[in-house]
């Protein structure tokens, strides 16, 4: 378990990040606020917007957080990493 | 590009999950420091933790939500600090779960989470920042699931 930007801002929930890797339905952020999964706790759901929603927006438009109506995919592919890992009496 | 979290999805999580450590904290005290086999947060608003508990009275069990409330109403705030992996497996509880434990990050420390005044234990999820924020929780059912785990759901809301 390596130390997630949202153990470190866990308020934050809105991050303007760059896609370093893609493949058909993935990308590679360098750096992420979604939790992943784990330790029984399911992942986030996520949403992308592009370049436009970095654009100042009339009042009347919903922020970028706003999630009226967005569909939200649940990332829930990937399990625990941490929670799977070894056992503690192994871990010595 | 904007990468955004479902906020409510969020919200649920860190409800739940400090809800299953309350929950895991009692027992570990009131149930001779009985450890986790395993938990489970749903997107319903509900979740069951297992618990390694052969001879557990399942009416004591149920008797708990009482004592999870109470908590909820202290508002108790979390923290967050790191331990060197061999300190937390030298402490019985540290790591609450039986079989299994969170790898230390590059830095050889595992992140624990403490309930200021009742827990602390290593885990990796997210959390309120203190128990006020979560509804009530309920305790809506207990299953027996084998010779030593016992099976508790709960559910947040009234």
């Amino acid at each position: 378990m390596g130390r997630y930007f949202c153990h470190e801002h866990p308020d934050v929930l809105s991050l303007e990040t760059r896609v370093v890797d893609a493949r058909p339905g993935a990308v590679v952020l360098e750096q992420t606020p979604f939790y992943p999964g784990g330790g029984g706790q399911l992942a986030d759901a996520a949403r992308f917007a592009g370049m436009a929603a970095r654009s100042p927006s009339p009042a009347s438009s919903p922020p970028a957080t706003a999630a009226s109506g967005t569909s939200w995919p649940r990332r829930r592919s990937q399990r625990a990493p941490w929670w799977r890992w070894s056992s503690p009496r192994s871990a010595r | 590009m904007v990468a955004v979290v479902e906020p409510a999805f969020r919200a649920m999580m860190a409800e739940l999950h400090t809800g299953t450590h309350i929950l895991n904290a009692l027992v570990f005290q009131q149930f001779d420091r009985a450890l986790v086999t395993g938990a489970q947060l749903n997107d319903d608003a509900t979740a069951r933790m297992d618990f390694d508990l052969p001879d557990a009275d399942n009416d004591k069990l149920r008797a708990l939500e009482a004592g999870l409330n109470d908590l909820i109403r202290q508002d108790l705030p979390l923290r967050y600090t790191y331990v060197p992996l061999v300190e937390a497996t030298a402490q019985h509880g540290l790591i609450r779960s039986r079989s299994v434990a969170p790898p230390p990050g590059d830095d050889g420390l595992i992140r624990i989470v403490e309930i200021v005044g009742l827990d602390r234990q290593a885990c990796g999820g997210t959390h309120l920042a203190s128990t006020a924020r979560s509804r009530p929780l309920r305790i809506l059912k207990i299953d027996n699931k084998g010779r030593h785990n016992r099976r508790i759901r709960i559910g947040l809301g009234g």
